[in-house]
């Protein structure tokens, strides 16, 4: 599974401390000194620790002196370059330079000052380097250049940039944050290629609307047809020369102008919002879904966007054209691309490692002893008692455990910043520090803000699959006969949905599936691939016998998915409707160019 | 990338530091040589070339050893000549102190330089900012190389400022030794020593304890509106602690009653 960024190491964690063990070795070697040599009476001695002890408490002096007139007069500049200048959004997969300036106006300069620009989760770093040091000063500004490229679509968070202050001798430090949010929007890649070959009207600039050749009588200049006339039919409809030479009448059937619609129902729930930001199976469908409806705007079809999850609908966008409305689709994909996977099975024991790995970083000031202090008795005094915790979830039977006081005042510092950062008000505090559930959710809103994943499994110790919903079929068998309802003649639905390990429920799906075609409409059906896991037709590569332990789990856990996609496709297969995996195989062109042969097939083109 | 601060200022380098330690050390030791011709030719012979192998080894081998080495080294022979071997007690130092003594003036300086040269060139070796226990390397692979100081970072000003430093800290470290030379009364101690130690150990505290509280209080001041927050939420968090606890715990248990009745 992906791991989170944040180490869950059960280690004492960083915290800038101010003294560093270097200053605290030399203050207590020379004072030893001093008091050895005025009780010995060697003024020599005296001297040298004295002249050491005052210039070590001059340094002190100064850095905070220095630190405290620093404080808020530190600003931030940062801008994003592409290849044609300043950006305000990017392209996923394009290479994008960040400079960040640090500026201060304070008369007094920092002497050394270590500045970590904090890396957008969804960015990935390419050239560069995202930590600088130096002295900063109102002549000398820091400034720190690197190049990134983004994975996959959504939004690039910059929080800010981490500050680490220390004097020349390394006897102090301090550690703070420089909060600057700045967000941009990564949009999904062009299709370069489109997959759509007009293979009529190609004189014209722009494609007439529905230039794909359409086996429907219809109002358009194209002759389709030719057929007898029957009695009705309009008189400037028969092709007298024909009928002339055949000695009876026919009649011109022209042919349609009624543009293909093509309705993309994206599912964002969390099964496939798992895995590192940016490489999500959410990102690859957001992908698909782009270029889907940006191929299908180059042929001036008509393009509609269904979001759900597992509580219901999320948005809906009626099939439409235009720039303007791929733009609205693609803004839609991009909001839903990084999403983070919540859980309700998540338990404290797991987040809180995270949280407060996450806090450190972003919110160090927050986790200080001046502001957010942990009385080092309160595990030994007042412990959880066992009858506040959910069943199921892992708990600690001895009070005196270190790992239950580095939980517990992990837990209690995190809450803090919790219940003030979502506004709990007085008794927010403690009401996280002992409501699991509620702890467990703001906790994982916390981290979804900030774009951190942390890990997840997808099966449990009796192999049950974790994201099972049976509820998901379904809200999407409802959302697709409402669609059909309000459809038009030569609708295509696109059915994005991860209906693994969902198979007992897929009735409705199926049922409503069923209403679709009899409406002479077409469906296909996407099902996500999780990242990391080999889509089916690899095959693997190790022998069974030369692999650890990890290997032989992900080989069982790859073998479930596709135990799992063979039944999904099984079962859509007996109604009809092509099943493609969107794993590594199937780019956005191949799936593109299968929906270019349905339509073919459906207008009986040949 | 640090923009250099001026272009056409010279390059600082670790030599630069290398060399200031080094006539530091120099200094130190002809210094001493010549201070204890009271001592044992002999030991103070061999107890200089001790320092100055140490010394060098720091410098130019880029040992890890702590300059606090030296410091134990300089002081060893400083205590010894307290040391009375007839009557095997400490006698004290039969020498007399003068304001503003150039040997010791210039020892004091030298010391000094020599320990800021030390403690630079380890930032740039060794590191200057803590490692962070959250990093973990697994086992077999390179933990790379230490967070250390850039090069890049380093600026000529750092050592002209030194011209100013040093002899402000050795001023006021002589005057500091004078004033607890002078024969205090407002302690009530028969022993000198103890009287004077008993004053130094005051200072220190008193001056450590208002400066940190000023400090403390300016950082109050400069707070924003978060950590105000914080600040009143652990306060009411401390006093009402007990209470919020016993009270929120009753209703989780409610909660997850309701729950287990109502789960099918």
């Amino acid at each position: 599974m992906p791991a989170s960024r944040f180490s869950t190491s059960p280690k004492l964690p960083y915290n800038g401390g101010m003294l560093t063990s270097r200053g605290y070795w030399f203050f207590f070697v020379a004072a030893f000194f001093l008091a050895l040599a005025i009780l010995l009476g060697s003024t020599p001695l005296a001297l040298i620790c004295t002249t050491l002890l005052v210039w070590f408490l001059s340094q002190w002096f100064l850095f905070q002196l220095r630190l405290r007139l620093a404080a808020g007069r530190m600003t931030l500049n940062r801008v994003l370059r592409t290849a044609g200048g300043e950006a305000t959004s990017v392209w996923s997969g394009q290479k994008v330079e960040v400079a960040v300036t640090l500026s201060s106006d304070g008369w007094l300069a920092l002497p050394y000052v270590v500045v970590t620009d904090w890396l957008a989760p969804l960015a990935r770093l390419r050239d560069g380097t995202t930590c600088v040091d130096g002295p900063l000063s109102s002549e000398s500004p820091i400034e720190i250049a690197y190049t990134i490229e983004c994975p996959g679509a959504g939004w690039l968070r910059f929080e800010g940039i981490k500050l680490q202050f220390a004097d020349l001798q390394g006897f102090f430090t301090d550690t703070t944050f420089l909060h600057d949010l700045c967000e941009y929007r990564v949009l999904p890649p062009i299709v370069s290629k489109a997959p759509h070959v007009a293979f009529v009207k190609r004189e014209n600039v722009l494609p007439l609307v529905g230039t794909h050749r359409h086996a429907r009588p219809g109002g358009a200049s194209e002759l389709l047809d030719l057929r007898d006339y029957i009695p009705g039919d309009p008189p400037k409809m028969i092709a007298w020369k024909v009928s002339a030479r055949r000695d009876r009448l026919i009649t011109k059937e022209l042919e349609s102008e009624v543009p293909i619609r093509c309705t993309l129902f994206v599912d964002t729930s969390n099964s496939v919002r798992v895995g590192p930001v940016g490489e999500t199976a959410l990102c690859r469908l957001v992908d698909i879904a782009a270029g889907v409806a940006q191929a299908n705007a180059n042929e001036r079809d008509l393009t509609g966007l269904c979001l759900f999850d597992e509580s219901g609908i999320i948005d809906y966008v009626k099939p439409g054209r235009g720039a303007k409305h791929v733009l609205k689709l693609i803004g839609k994909l991009t909001d839903v691309a990084n999403l983070i996977p919540q859980s309700p099975r998540a338990t404290v024991f797991e987040l809180v490692p995270v949280a407060f790995g996450l806090a450190q970083d972003v919110y160090p000031d927050w986790l200080s002893e001046d502001v957010n202090a942990f009385p080092f008795w309160l595990p030994w005094w007042a412990p959880q008692p066992s009858w506040t915790i959910p069943p199921g979830a892992p708990r600690y039977f001895w009070r005196f455990s270190p790992a239950y006081h580095r939980e517990y005042r992990q837990r209690k510092q995190v809450s803090a910043v919790l219940s003030v950062r979502y506004g709990l008000g007085p008794g927010g505090l403690a009401r996280l520090l002992e409501d699991d559930e509620m702890c467990v959710a703001y906790m994982q809103r916390f981290l979804a803000e900030h774009q951190v994943a942390y890990p997840f499994s997808f099966y449990d110790g009796q192999g049950n699959y974790l994201f099972r919903s049976p509820t998901k079929p379904k809200m999407l068998a409802d959302a697709l006969l409402k669609a059909v309802l309000h459809g038009k003649d030569n609708e295509l639905f696109v059915l994005c949905i991860d209906a693994l390990e969902n198979i007992d429920h897929l009735a409705p799906l199926e049922r409503a599936v069923c209403v679709a075609k009899a409406r002479h409409h077409q469906v296909m059906v996407v099902c996500p691939w999780p990242v990391g896991i080999d889509p089916p037709g690899v095959k693997p590569s190790k022998n069974i016998a030369e692999m650890d332990n990890q290997l032989i789990l992900q080989r069982l856990c790859t073998a479930q998915f596709h135990t799992a996609y063979r039944e999904v496709r099984r079962a859509f297969r007996r109604i009809g409707v092509p099943v493609f995996c969107a794993g590594a195989g199937d780019s956005v062109s191949q799936i593109l160019q299968r929906m270019r042969r349905l339509r073919i097939q459906e207008r009986g083109v040949r | 990338m640090t923009k250099p601060a001026d272009d056409q200022a010279p390059i600082m380098t670790e030599r630069h530091y290398q060399a200031m330690s080094t006539l530091a050390l120099s200094v130190v030791i002809l210094i001493q040589i010549q201070q204890q011709a009271t001592f044992l030719a002999g030991v103070a012979l061999f107890v200089n070339v001790l320092i100055a192998l140490v010394g060098a080894m720091a410098i130019f081998y880029r040992s890890s050893l702590s300059p606090l080495v030296v410091l134990i080294a300089i002081a060893a022979p400083q205590i010894a000549e307290t040391f009375d071997f007839h009557n095997l007690q400490f006698r004290g130092d039969r020498r007399s102190m003068q304001l503003l003594d150039v040997g010791e003036v210039v020892w004091c300086a030298a010391v000094l330089v020599y320990f800021i040269g030390q403690y630079r060139l380890q930032t740039l070796w060794f590191g200057i900012l803590p490692d962070d226990a959250r990093v973990t390397t697994p086992p077999g692979e390179d933990p790379g190389p230490p967070k250390v100081r850039s090069a890049r970072s380093l600026r000529p000003t750092e050592l002209a400022a030194l011209v100013f430093a040093v002899p402000a800290v050795v001023f006021f470290a002589q005057i500091a030794v004078m004033v607890l030379k002078h024969p205090w009364t407002f302690v009530d101690l028969e022993d000198a020593r103890w009287k004077q130690l008993f004053v130094v150990a005051w200072t220190l505290l008193v001056v450590m304890f208002l400066a940190a509280h000023v400090f403390s209080h300016w950082r109050r001041l400069q707070m924003d509106r978060g950590s105000a927050l914080l600040t009143l939420q652990d306060t009411l968090w401390d006093e009402t602690g007990g209470e919020q606890r016993d009270i929120n715990r009753w209703i989780v248990w409610k909660k997850l009653t309701n729950q287990q009745r109502t789960k099918p």
